[in-house]
């Protein structure tokens, strides 16, 4: 217990270290940039007195250090500023879009989870079958193909070939389908929410399957050659326990660290798979706000995701070293 | 600065692994096309030809009926739209041949990922390497700030770079139309100079950390302390032995690294950033439009990416097989 | 009267890698009594372990048990497979017949094993008691019948400081950590294996070995990289254990002066093959074959617990198949050899005065002896203690 509070304590002064220099990147890149907010608030035909006034008012005019003292309280009280393009807060907006990410994205997670274990189990210890080749071809494949193209060729095949599923949009929420099954007794909101995650959470999913494949069957196929699994089947210990208990217990930490890790990259995906689909989400709010080089926007959304990653990260590294206890914790 | 040892390990893998033949075969394939894009592409990227909209790739298609307004009125007609050779791979919404714009797409994909690699290799390599030589202070803020850039994903900070660099292009007269070997080609080639930036700006710290990694590695070793004693500058000793015996892992890296810049060289152009037309990201968004109708117009640049990414992997693989730098995987 | 617990025959490992099939083990046959410490000694790289693993049917791809029979003696197994089964003859039972659930039992119940190095034949992520009590629990639950089902193990998947261990069989594990003389058992049970010394560790790597009341111990190099002190304790262990339980054990070590001090009968080990193989005394008193005598040559005192068997001149052979040599495989380092050596592959023959005492050389005097090994199953075992085997 003393160890572990030690840990996160440790951890979270290192996170906060770097959650600083996110902020600080962030307001770098706004103040680096070519845009010049006063013009994009101020309407098309404003005189240059205007785009002044406004320039004094969003303190545009103010020495650097001011600014970025100013922006670094604001981040760190909650705030996050005021679009350029609507005027509304930042904050509220991302909340607001920030669920349909999160969805996404933990489903491609599970669902790149759930098939590539098994399937880099069953590859290693059919090693050089016919199963292992195709696996590995197939998973080649999905570390190849970028997910929009993949998207793209699901709508193709699935939507607008078979007419199986919905090509794009997110009616429904997953509370609001959870919503309507308890209030209203409604199945209807959850298949119609889950018919539209399908095929995002499989291009989103894929490329992260393919790598967590690989992860998984060179894990096992390492282990496999363990002297301890050797011991282990010398005891007369039947095959499944040992590979839960003796093999994937190592073969996963790799698996687990990439896992977290790639959280991350799963979101920098969904910015281009919600393009795809029309995902009413943080990646598609990220690019309009690019296209409308709404900065305060842009850094919102950059600071949420830096510190997901920050916060995210330390988690893992607690898991593995409970998975493992030869890593100290520290 | 290739060892000769490299060379067999690296040949030896090749005789024996069939899949990094093939891996090889489609990366020396792939910087052809794009070197000789105007000789190889059957029609100028750009033609358009509003007569032939929409041919399918050869030996597809066939005939339709479709209902529209002849002479005034409405009438089924029968359409013959079967593919020919003349346009191998069909043509798009503009009569443009499919071919010859995805074999231009090679051209772009080749070279912002070239270019960005080099600029990362040569930015990170010397950055990784002063940090690890020297360590301390210098260390210690790199480090930090590698670790702000990679608390981003790669897709999301490039946007961002983009949007911190603003839109910027540069054309580069085409060598084989001035020197007037070819003519009915674009004059000059598009270099987008934004997202090349952007990329670079990005993957650079990929090679730092390694870069810096294998720097401390090799600064402890025996021959380099030796060299210090006998009184050789800083510099000095870098640049003949720590960079030699470091090279290899940040080759392999980088090898890898430039299957990741093709992917987000073509997301970001699908997304719209791409600052030139003939990019198979652009031409994929363009085809979303006419899934329903035309579905080669999405399918063919997305293949050609896939086919040029395979061919990395598969030559990275070996590189690492034959080498064994002892790297992970980098991700997107 | 010795009665064989397990007789090998023609047993053959190879090895197909990628440089060429290794004849690991290559055709070697012998007894091992009940009672008895029979010991196999050998440079390393002459298939000793491969042996020994053969043994426990812990042999992996690339590797295979290519050839050959292990008839194990259990008259239970034997009385409930019936005679006309192929895999029983008498009182023992084929191994290499059994179906692999079948054979995995027996490596739970009738067999255990000692590895090389306890530092890699422990989990490091699991507890040594919960390693130990994982293997008390599968000798109970294969003497009830029972088996692990998915359940228990998706029950298991929810919580992440689970056990697979029945409270008694922890204890007993503790029991056993007792027995091999580990200070605080209660306490060590609950560390993981990094935390533990490496002699402390070989003692816990016996106690996992006995979890499965063994007919048979297979201990491989059990005081390799321990300091001679602890080499000493661990030995005594072995012998006192021995002594209790009446256990049988083939014990692999490049130790002579261990052979001496607790072997009954030795084996020598060369190139896959067993050069020579007789009781202890007599073999280091009359060695019979130049290799043997070469190994006993450099010891000043064949007794002096630190004497570990150093190469004599020239390479370990290679196991390759395409570079073994058609003669005798000691052939390029004998210092007796002559050009018939290079022809002829000698085979373990008695000698003229014990006929329990075996050499494989063809320059060795030997009995007259009209059957040449390796024998059929129902021929006497001339390579047990001179006794009769049970099927006779
Ligand atoms: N897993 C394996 N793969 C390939 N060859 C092996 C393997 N295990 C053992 N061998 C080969 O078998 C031979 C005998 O090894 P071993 O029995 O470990 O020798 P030792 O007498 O030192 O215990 C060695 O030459 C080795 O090359
Ligand atoms: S057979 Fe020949 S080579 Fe082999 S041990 Fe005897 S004398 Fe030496
Ligand atoms: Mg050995």
């Amino acid at each position: 217990m003393r160890e572990e509070v030690q840990f996160f304590v440790s951890r979270s002064l290192q996170g906060i270290v770097v959650i600083w220099g996110i902020i600080t990147a962030v307001f770098m890149f706004r103040f680096i940039s070519p845009t010049n907010p006063a013009r994009l608030i101020a309407p098309d035909d404003a005189s240059e007195e205007l785009v002044r006034a406004i320039e004094i008012d969003l303190g545009l005019n103010d020495p650097i250090l001011i600014q970025y003292v100013s922006y670094l309280t604001g981040v760190v009280q909650g705030d996050l500023g005021f679009s350029y393009s609507t005027n509304t807060p930042v904050r509220g907006r991302i909340i607001q879009v920030l669920p349909a990410t999160l969805e996404l994205a933990f489903a491609a997670l599970i669902f790149a989870v759930i098939v590539s274990i098994p399937l880099g189990i069953i590859s290693a210890t059919h090693r050089g079958t016919k199963i292992d080749s195709v696996a590995n071809l197939t998973s080649l494949g999905g570390v190849s193909t970028p997910n929009f193209w993949l998207a793209i060729m699901l709508v193709l095949l699935i939507s607008v070939q078979l007419g199986l599923l919905p090509t794009s949009g997110r009616p429904i929420g997953l509370g609001e389908g959870i919503r309507m099954l308890i209030f209203q007794a409604n199945i209807g909101g959850l298949t119609t929410w889950l018919s539209h995650m399908i095929l995002p959470t499989i291009a989103l999913g894929t490329y992260f399957m393919a790598l967590l494949f690989r992860l998984t069957r060179n894990g096992v196929l390492e282990e496999l050659g363990k002297e301890y699994v050797l011991a282990a089947r010398g005891k007369g210990l039947p095959n499944p326990l040992i590979m839960y208990r003796y093999v994937l217990r190592n073969s996963l930490t790799p698996v687990v660290t990439v896992t977290g890790l790639q959280l991350g990259g799963l979101i920098g995906g969904s910015v281009v798979v919600e393009a795809v689909f029309a995902w009413p989400g943080i990646g598609r709010l990220f690019i309009t706000s690019l296209n409308l080089s709404d900065w305060p926007m842009m850094q919102g959304v950059l600071i949420i995701v830096g510190v997901g990653y920050v916060v995210t990260n330390i988690f893992v590294d607690y898991i593995n070293s409970s998975l493992n206890p030869q890593v100290e914790l520290a | 600065m290739i060892s000769k040892r490299t060379r067999t390990a690296v040949l030896k893998e090749l005789h024996s692994n069939k899949l990094a033949t093939v891996g090889t075969a489609l990366i020396l394939c792939m910087l052809f096309v794009g070197m000789f894009a105007p000789v190889l592409a059957p029609h100028d990227p750009t033609q358009q030809d509003n007569s032939q909209t929409h041919q399918p790739p050869a030996f597809m298609g066939g005939e339709t009926e479709t209902t529209r307004l002849v002479d005034g009125e409405m009438q089924t007609v029968t359409e013959d739209n079967s593919g020919s050779l003349t346009h191998p791979l069909g043509t798009d919404t503009n009569g443009r041949d499919v071919l010859s714009r995805a074999i231009y797409g090679a051209r772009t994909s080749l070279l912002v990922a070239l270019t960005a690699m080099m600029a990362s290799l040569i930015l990170g390599t010397s950055v990784g390497m002063t940090a690890g030589y020297f360590g301390g202070k210098t260390d210690t803020i790199l480090m930090r700030f590698v670790d702000v850039v990679l608390a981003f994903p790669a897709l999301l900070i490039t946007l961002a770079m983009i949007g911190v660099i603003g839109p910027l292009t540069f054309f580069i007269p085409d060598p084989f139309v001035t020197s007037g070997l070819i003519t009915d080609r674009p004059t000059h080639m598009v270099f987008p100079v934004t997202i090349t930036a952007a990329i670079a700006a990005v993957i650079w710290v990929w090679i730092a950390r390694v870069a810096r990694s294998e720097a401390i590695r090799v600064k402890n070793e025996e021959y380099v302390t030796a060299a210090r004693t006998m009184g050789r500058s800083n510099f000095g000793i870098i640049r003949k032995h720590v960079l030699p015996n470091s090279i290899t892992p940040i080759l392999v890296l980088a090898t890898i690294q430039v299957a990741s810049i093709i992917i987000i060289e073509s997301s970001l152009s699908f997304l719209g950033f791409a600052g030139t037309n003939l990019s198979w990201g652009y031409d994929i968004a363009q085809g979303r439009d006419y899934l329903g109708t035309s579905w080669w117009l999405s399918t063919i640049p997305g293949l050609f990416i896939v086919i040029a990414v395979v061919g990395i992997n598969l030559f990275g693989d070996l590189l690492r097989d034959a080498l064994d730098p002892g790297i992970d995987r980098g991700e997107v | 009267m010795t009665k064989p617990i397990i007789k090998v025959r023609n047993l053959k490992t190879r090895f197909f890698t990628e440089m060429g099939q290794v004849n690991a083990v290559d055709g070697i046959s012998f007894d091992i009594n009940q009672g008895e410490v029979l010991s196999v000694v050998g440079e390393s790289g002459s298939g000793k372990s491969v042996t020994g693993l053969s043994l426990m049917d812990l042999i992996d791809s690339p590797g295979q048990i290519t050839d050959g029979e292990i008839w194990f003696h259990h008259p239970d197994l034997a009385a409930e497979r019936g005679a006309a089964d192929d895999a029983v003859d008498g009182e023992f039972v084929n191994l290499r017949s059994l179906h692999q659930k079948a054979r995995r039992s027996l490596c739970g119940t009738e067999l255990g094993m000692i590895f090389q190095d306890p530092g890699s034949a422990f989990h490091p992520a699991l507890t040594v008691g919960e390693q130990i009590g994982e293997a008390v629990e599968s000798r109970r639950r294969i003497a009830r019948g029972e088996d692990y089902d998915v359940k228990e193990m998706l029950l298991d998947l929810c919580s992440l400081r689970s056990s697979f261990v029945s409270d008694e069989s922890y204890d007993e594990a503790i029991g056993l950590l007792e027995q091999v003389d580990i200070p605080d058992p209660i306490d060590r049970a609950d560390e993981y294996p990094h935390e533990f010394s490496g002699g402390m560790l070989q003692r816990a790597m016996v106690a996992q070995a006995l979890a499965s009341d063994p007919a048979v111990l297979i201990a491989d190099e059990p005081t390799t990289g321990l300091d001679v002190t602890i080499q000493a304790g661990i030995i005594d262990l072995l012998r006192e254990l021995q002594a209790d339980t009446g256990m049988s054990i083939f014990l692999i070590t490049h130790n002579i002066g261990v052979v001496s001090s607790i072997a009954d009968r030795v084996a020598i080990m060369y190139g896959g093959k067993f050069l020579e193989l007789g009781p202890t005394d007599r073999v280091f008193e009359k060695p019979a074959n130049p290799y043997t005598e070469g190994l006993l040559n450099c010891l000043p005192d064949p007794t002096d617990a630190t004497n570990i068997i150093e190469p004599i001149h020239g390479n370990v052979p290679s196991l390759l198949d395409h570079e073994m040599p058609a003669g005798c495989s000691y052939a390029d380092r004998c210092p007796a050899v002559t050009e018939e050596c290079t022809e002829t592959n000698p085979s373990l023959q008695p000698t003229p005065e014990t006929a329990n005492h075996l050499v494989a050389c063809i320059h060795a005097e030997t009995a007259e002896s009209t059957t040449t090994f390796p024998v059929a199953t129902t021929t006497p075992s001339v390579l047990s203690d001179g006794g009769a085997s049970a099927d006779e």
